[in-house]
């Protein structure tokens, strides 16, 4: 079994989480004023790193709240889970 | 006002005893969702005083009185639990003090059934559906958690030490969940 750790409700299976893509990408604050390069760069363009990934995930069968997962692609290991707003952690471990 | 058309999946069934689970079960009861923010200490304040009971702050919490239950099912969220034919008042009564504030009140009676588990292999036949570890989340009573039973996806009350559980399923699980205990209770046929 493939566990996550809600920040909210705890340790739960996998199957109850989903994944929505990459985190901490911020939304340009003009949109009227960045360049089609940017925008589309800010739309588009993920970081597809090997190593450590931040995700937005959501508990979908449990409190139905967003978190932000901390995870390496290689070995598929979960570093950290942290709501919402709480800042990027560093990336140290690996 | 129409007359209000009362029917469910289950109203049919009939109680189930046997291999070592009863199971029933309790429609109609008034089930409001309830969010706002759990820093407003004004609204939990309001709300301690239009039910009685605080708002469960910590996860899996479910506080009761004789009237209502109100159980956590996020850290903005809620369900209130009332008698079917009070529900209208509370919700004119939760509108009227609290209009000032920002929150959100939604009748979800409808929505849900309820499958009343109890028994000594009803820990047995949960643990065939779901992936909760029941030891931990759902252990003693007051406790609910929401997770999937069967792929259904429900939330589970439980109302005793003794094993003994209340399952909100949606509507139109409702008939399938409810045969699905069934059919995993014969595993434990005695």
């Amino acid at each position: 079994m493939f566990v996550i750790k809600c920040p909210y409700c705890g340790e739960r299976d996998q199957t109850e989480f989903s994944c929505h893509g990459e985190s901490h990408i911020a939304r340009p604050e003009n949109p009227n004023e960045v360049n089609d390069k940017e925008w589309g760069e800010y739309l588009f363009f993920r970081s597809n790193p090997k190593g450590m990934h931040y995700e937005r995930w959501t508990h979908d069968h449990g409190c139905r709240q967003w978190f932000n997962v901390k995870r390496h692609t290689v070995t598929d290991k979960i570093i950290q889970t942290y709501t919402m707003g709480e800042e990027k952690p560093e990336d140290n471990n690996v | 006002m129409t007359d209000k058309i009362i029917s469910s999946p289950l109203i049919a069934k009939e109680d189930f005893h046997a291999n070592g689970v009863n199971m029933s079960s309790t429609e109609f009861v008034g089930k409001l969702n309830f969010r706002c923010n759990p820093d407003n200490t004004t609204i939990l304040n309001k709300v301690k005083d239009i039910t009685g009971i605080n708002l469960p702050l910590k996860a899996g919490e479910v506080f009761g009185n004789n009237e209502y239950r109100i159980q956590w099912l996020g850290p903005n969220e809620w369900i209130i639990q009332c008698a079917d034919d009070e529900k209208d008042g509370l919700i004119d009564n939760i509108k009227s003090q609290l209009s000032d504030e920002h929150y959100s009140i939604t009748d979800i009676s409808d929505y849900y059934l309820t499958i009343r588990l109890s028994g000594k292999n009803s820990n047995e036949i949960l643990s065939k559906g779901t992936s909760l570890d029941l030891k931990t989340y759902i252990c003693n009573k007051d406790m609910c958690a929401q997770t999937y039973i069967a792929k259904a996806t429900v939330l589970i009350d439980r109302l005793s030490n003794e094993p003994m559980y209340d399952i909100s399923v949606r509507w139109s699980y409702a008939e399938y969940l409810w045969e699905w205990l069934v059919d995993a209770s014969y595993e434990f046929i005695e």
